[in-house]
């Protein structure tokens, strides 16, 4: 084993594959009670940095995948990850874009309620308000078929910072469109959303209102951190047992915290 | 666990090369992160976090326990580490915060305020002192953040109430400490130590009544675990020092604020405490002069008398009006109008309405007083009142009236007053009812021990008011009877008789016995003289004289001078007599020069009869107040 295998715990970033998720079984289920409900419910995920919440998100955003990859005939819960990065500066006219991009892509289907509903007049229409209104048909078409939408957002503070978005009030818009429609955020931050909002002025209607109750991102279990350890070890070809006569200091030294 | 084991893998994978040296790795590692964790705080996350790490008490909200967590560790390292302790300050502030802290606060975040809770009433000035000073830091830190606060705005409230406590409990702790005591005693008279310890518990008592911290379930157990330390402290600060009269109503009202909050709530639900607490109360019982440990059921029953003592007397002037003066302006006021309308038989009645009049005024005082929010302060406190005090009080104030009133009645109506039989059979029946008032009482409070049956009833009996109510029955019962036995009262039922039979425009004599005098001697008696329409002077009231040089002095309490120089003599026996000669006094006080007036009254006071009422109405309304007074004093 010496020199042949590589390090399983090496990877410092962001935990992209669902192979490489362990733990958290308690808040995914609770994630995703919410949001497949019939009528998808908001969920603020809240943790110290570290703490897995980008991991998590996207975990999750596999996992729905991943479900209706082995149920093809229920495609209707359409579900988009926003990359923090790309979104944060983005104008609010280009972030609808992103968006409905991020939609079609992920459910061709949904191409249709775009081409039936096309701006009526282009001449007299706002150009920045093009985009919304394009979103918000498709989303009261497809509701009406029967679709579901699920919009994951990492790191909601960069969006929250993003004055231009809070200006032309995006996140008012944002919440009256998941009011009226089948339509779910899933966010993560480091503080409440209620907090981040009070921070940076966002609107006089506030953004968290219609999510249900935060759920904090905590340290791991005792038994999270030993399935971390060996999942990892049985990914990259270890015995699982390998490292099992330290475990209990590694825990005890790192304090459950999946980071450290 | 990433990098812990990361490097943890390393050093397995190399054949254990160097054992410390995988954790000597993860630490170096890990400082750093923990340093960009600290440096991506918010500077007031920071100071919060700093002094919560300084108090040792972190705060409570779920969303910031990671972060206090990790802020922790990383303040720890921030500020100590150096190249050669950075292993052993991070296993400490690491392990040690995981392990005593974060568990405790995500599996039960009330354990910690319950741990505090239990804690705090120790007798013990450096816990006390050092939990009020952290208390004081995490407040301050707290009152910072303002709305930004990541506590919820009841976590502030609750804070600040603990932080009252906890200063009250201080000072409290401070006036009680032995050695404190002994040095304060050598300063401060014995009373003033009284009140200062007094307040302090009346100020504790108000955060207790105030409280309502949890306001779940869970919160009441709290209450009645703090109510059981309070009691058990303070039984322990009694055995040992053994200064059982030292509190005054402010130790009553810690307790009872206490008592009647788990009676209010229904203290079987916590059948752990409910023993305890018992258990801790017979003990008080046993230390404290029991009269006084009992009141302590019943102070708010004395506080009723309070208020009512308060709302009567505003000011020395006032009581002295009150007391003294009042009955005897009434008792001339309803004679004189019976005097007014010649009806001296309304005399009786109208007494009887203002002794209903006042008594209907006491209780509409106690009501006002038993429902007033200054008075009760919380409504748990109104509808133990409602519920339990104020019938008792009102049921003592009835049977009180009506004690009052068959006295007055009786001694109107009864025509065989050498009858004492009757008088004594009244007085056995109000000691009848009284003792079946106080043995009700006690079956209320389902006392099975006789002992302590008979303790409490003895404590009902010592209550002021009952004190007050007893002297009430007493004096009334001995006025009734002694004074009466005299021919005077006769007097007036013949008086009243004649009055009934002789013409509306004839003069009404009310010489009863028709006692024959001298000529030049006349005696009139009866509760009033009045002149008559035709010239003819009536004497009437308890008694009259003629003087020997034919002056007609009339007096009772009212008695008028004839206009028309006739006097008509009363029995038959009247006498002539010149009007210029005629002194009046009484009725006619308006005449006469208050001088005058007052000799007559006190004139009166040594013939008895008719004086009988005031002096009667008087004690009735001077027993209760000086009781009241009692209680407005603190003694109660």
């Amino acid at each position: 084993m010496k020199g042949e295998t590589i390090n399983p715990f090496l990877n410092r970033n962001k935990v992209t594959s669902s192979e490489e998720f362990f733990g958290r079984k308690k808040e995914i289920a609770k994630i995703l009670d919410r949001i497949t409900y019939p009528e998808p419910q908001s969920v603020a995920v809240i943790g110290e940095r570290r703490s897995g919440k980008s991991s998590l998100l996207t975990h999750i955003y596999h996992l729905l995948s991943e479900q209706k990859a082995d149920n093809p005939g229920d495609n209707k819960l359409v579900c988009i990850f926003l990359d923090p990065e790309e979104i944060a500066t983005e104008h609010a006219s280009d972030m609808t874009w992103v968006i409905i991009d991020e939609l079609v892509s992920e459910n061709q289907s949904l191409l249709e309620y775009i081409r039936a509903y096309p701006p009526r007049d282009k001449e007299k229409a706002i150009p920045e308000r093009h985009p919304r209104i394009i979103l918000k048909n498709l989303l009261k078409e497809a509701c009406k078929d029967k679709y579901r939408f699920v919009f994951i957002i990492d790191e909601f503070e960069l969006l929250a910072k993003n004055k231009e978005l809070s200006e032309s009030g995006y996140l008012q818009y944002m919440r009256g469109i998941s009011d009226n429609y089948a339509l779910a955020f899933v966010t993560s931050s480091r503080k409440s959303l209620e907090e981040i909002c009070l921070e940076h002025n966002v609107g006089a209607s506030p953004f968290d209102n219609n999510f249900s109750s935060p759920l904090y991102l905590g340290l791991l279990k005792e038994n999270e951190c030993k399935e971390l350890i060996q999942g990892a070890l049985k990914k990259f070809g270890c015995e699982p047992n390998y490292l099992s006569p330290f475990e209990e200091e590694a825990i005890e030294l790192a304090g459950e915290h999946p980071y450290f | 666990m990433k990098i812990a084991c990361a490097h943890l893998f390393d050093w397995v994978a190399n054949d254990n090369e160097d054992k410390p040296c995988w954790q000597k790795g993860f630490k170096e590692e890990a400082s750093e992160e923990f340093h960009r964790m600290w440096d991506a705080l918010d500077e007031e996350e920071r100071d919060w976090l700093l002094a919560a790490q300084q108090v040792g008490y972190i705060n409570i909200h779920e969303a910031s326990i990671h972060t206090s967590l990790m802020s922790l560790v990383n303040k720890g390292l921030f500020k100590h580490v150096d190249k050669d302790t950075k292993l052993q300050l991070f296993s400490e502030a690491f392990s040690s915060y995981i392990k005593e802290h974060v568990k405790a606060l995500e599996s039960d975040y009330e354990e910690i305020e319950r741990q505090i809770y239990g804690g705090y009433i120790k007798l013990n000035l450096e816990d006390a002192r050092s939990t009020l000073e952290h208390l004081n830091r995490l407040k301050a830190e707290w009152k910072k953040r303002d709305k930004k606060s990541i506590m919820t705005d009841n976590t502030s409230v609750r804070c600040d109430h603990l932080a009252l406590v906890f200063q009250s409990l201080y000072n409290l702790l401070v006036l009680m400490d032995k050695s404190r005591l002994e040095t304060m005693g050598a300063d401060l008279k014995k009373t003033a130590l009284v009140e200062k310890i007094d307040k302090q518990l009346n100020t504790l008592a108000g955060y207790f009544e105030e409280a309502d911290w949890f306001g779940e379930s869970g919160g009441e157990v709290i209450e009645l675990h703090t109510a059981k330390k309070i009691l058990d402290a303070l039984v322990e600060y009694l055995e040992e020092h053994e200064k059982q009269q030292i509190f005054g109503n402010g130790f009553d009202r810690v307790l009872s604020v206490r008592i009647s909050f788990m009676k209010e709530h229904g203290y079987e639900k916590f059948s752990e405490f409910k023993e305890e607490v018992e258990d801790a109360f017979d003990r008080l019982i046993e230390v404290y002069d029991y009269s006084r440990a009992s009141q302590i059921l019943q102070i708010k029953q004395g506080r009723i008398i309070q208020r009512l003592s308060n709302s009567f007397f505003n000011s020395p002037l006032t009581t002295i009006f009150a007391i003294i003066i009042l009955p005897f302006l009434f008792n001339s006021l309803i004679i004189e109008v019976c005097h007014y309308y010649n009806r001296y038989d309304r005399y009786l009645p109208l007494l009887w309405s203002w002794v209903v009049a006042v008594h209907l005024y006491l209780i509409w005082t106690m009501y006002k007083g038993a429902l007033s929010e200054k008075f009760c302060g919380l409504p748990e406190s109104k509808r133990l009142m409602r519920k339990a005090v104020f019938p008792r009080t009102l049921l003592g104030t009835i049977i009180g009236f009506v004690i009052c009133t068959t006295s007055v009645i009786s001694i109107g109506l009864r025509d065989d007053i050498a009858d004492n039989t009757y008088w004594i059979l009244l007085f056995a029946a109000m000691v009848g009812v009284c003792s079946l008032f106080v043995v009700s009482l006690s079956i209320k409070q389902k006392v099975t021990s006789f002992e302590i049956a008979f303790r409490r009833a003895k404590y009902f009996c010592s209550v002021e008011y009952l004190k007050a109510f007893w002297l009430i029955v007493i004096m009334s019962t001995l006025l009734s009877v002694a004074p009466l036995k005299s021919e005077c009262l006769d007097k007036i039922n013949i008086a009243k008789g004649v009055a009934e039979k002789s013409e509306p425009e004839k003069t009404t004599t009310t010489v009863s016995t028709a006692e024959e005098s001298e000529p030049e001697k006349i005696t009139t008696a009866g509760n009033a003289a009045k002149k008559s329409k035709h010239k003819k002077t009536t004497t009437a009231g308890n008694a009259a004289k003629k003087s020997k040089h034919k002056k007609t002095t009339t007096t009772g309490n009212a008695a008028k001078k004839s206009k028309h120089k006739k006097t008509t003599i009363a029995g038959g026996v009247a006498e002539e007599s010149k009007p210029s000669e005629t002194i009046t006094a009484g009725s006619t006080a308006g005449k006469l020069k208050p001088k005058e007036y007052w000799l007559s009254l006190k004139r009166l006071e040594v013939w008895g009869v008719s004086f009988n009422f005031p002096i009667l109405l008087a004690l009735s309304f001077l027993a209760p107040l000086v009781g009241a007074f009692k209680f407005s004093k603190g003694k109660g």
